[in-house]
């Protein structure tokens, strides 16, 4: 019975910490795809990050840059092959910010601590005193203040994921000649170079 | 005895002048084709072909210039950009290089033009292919532009 209870004890500890440990990971997507319409694309991709409750920061017909929930991260591949004639490149990127949450929250909670403490000898402070904990306490006020702001940014970036996409389209017309000041510059054209490699 | 030094010397500074100034490993699964003439050239099996040549850093600018005047030629050209141009680190320096999509043959073509300073001279490799030919030869060929020493 003890044997039971205590294996079972550690299963939910392990879940627990697996599950503390994913909750901690924020994701980022690099992808690159062709489209035959940038237009419609940056439509339906702006469509599926409000359709996931998420939002876009960026757009224009090269690159739209989009936040959306994190659970979501998986659905954005097949929603791009979807979209697109190729998906040319697809990075997704992972990192555990379960150290930096840990390490804010203690740095938040230990200078709490000492602005407590310095509020408390205010009273007994005499003129200088009292001039030292202001500056103390204005002090540790900040860096109170800048560490919550980068626990909300880092908790953000967990909650929501962020994908840049690039946009590339299906050109209809060949590229025309224009010469360059540089010479060298006027020897990259594609077609010389598919023509002198026999392609 | 003066006089043929001279004519030896002279062809021995045209045989410098035309090799390139660099090695590269060719991409795995390429076969080089031409190795002379300060041209290296390689193709695949399916006729994808990389090359790689030099020419004279002239007006002598450095790798950011040199970035910037073959992104704005072109794309004002008309060729379009499959993405921004990444840099890549070689014992030889660092480089850049672009990847553009464009028709031919009524398919998708992709090009690849990488530039790379080295002192006097600019190393210019290309690399062009039906799309899913080039993705597939596309870490080889980033491979191969790393290996430049």
């Amino acid at each position: 019975m003890t044997k039971k209870l205590i294996l079972s004890f550690v299963i939910i500890l392990f879940l627990v910490s697996a599950l503390s440990a994913q909750s901690a990971l924020s994701h980022r997507v690099r992808a690159s795809v062709l489209v035959a319409d940038p237009e419609s694309a940056v439509s339906e991709l702006i469509a599926w990050a409000e359709k996931t409750q998420g939002y876009y920061l960026y757009s224009s017909s090269e690159i739209v840059v989009l936040r959306f929930p994190s659970e979501y991260t998986a659905e954005l591949r097949p929603f791009l092959l979807d979209i697109s004639e190729y998906l040319v490149e697809y990075i997704p990127e992972a990192y555990d910010q379960g150290d930096e949450i840990v390490n804010l929250e203690s740095g938040i909670r230990s200078r709490e601590e000492i602005l407590q403490r310095n509020l408390d000898y205010l009273d007994k402070a005499d003129v200088m005193g009292t001039l030292a904990i202001e500056r103390e306490v204005m002090q540790l006020l900040s860096e109170i203040e800048s560490m919550k702001g980068r626990l909300k940014k880092i908790r953000q970036d967990i909650r929501y994921g962020y994908a840049e996409i690039y946009l590339s389209f299906q050109q209809q017309s060949l590229p025309s000649s224009i010469p360059s000041s540089f010479s060298w510059i006027n020897t990259l054209d594609f077609y010389d170079f598919m023509r002198e490699t026999g392609q | 005895m003066k006089h043929a030094v001279i004519p030896l010397v002279i062809i021995f500074m045209l045989i410098l002048g035309s090799c390139l100034p660099v090695d590269i490993d060719p991409p795995k699964g390429f076969a080089v084709v031409k190795e002379k003439g300060g041209i290296f050239r390689a193709s695949s099996p399916e006729g994808m072909n990389f090359s790689l040549r030099s020419v004279k850093n002239y007006p002598e600018k450095d790798l950011p210039f040199w970035e910037e005047a073959l992104k704005n030629h072109l794309s004002r050209e008309g060729y379009i950009p499959l993405r921004g141009g990444s840099s890549f680190s070689t014992k030889a320096g660092e480089g850049v290089y672009f990847e553009w999509v464009l028709p031919y043959k009524g398919e998708d073509y992709i090009y690849l033009t990488g530039i790379l300073v080295a002192k006097r001279k600019i190393i210019i490799a290309e690399a062009g292919g039906q799309k899913d030919i080039y993705m597939s030869y596309r870490e080889e060929l980033m491979e191969s532009l790393n290996s430049l020493r």
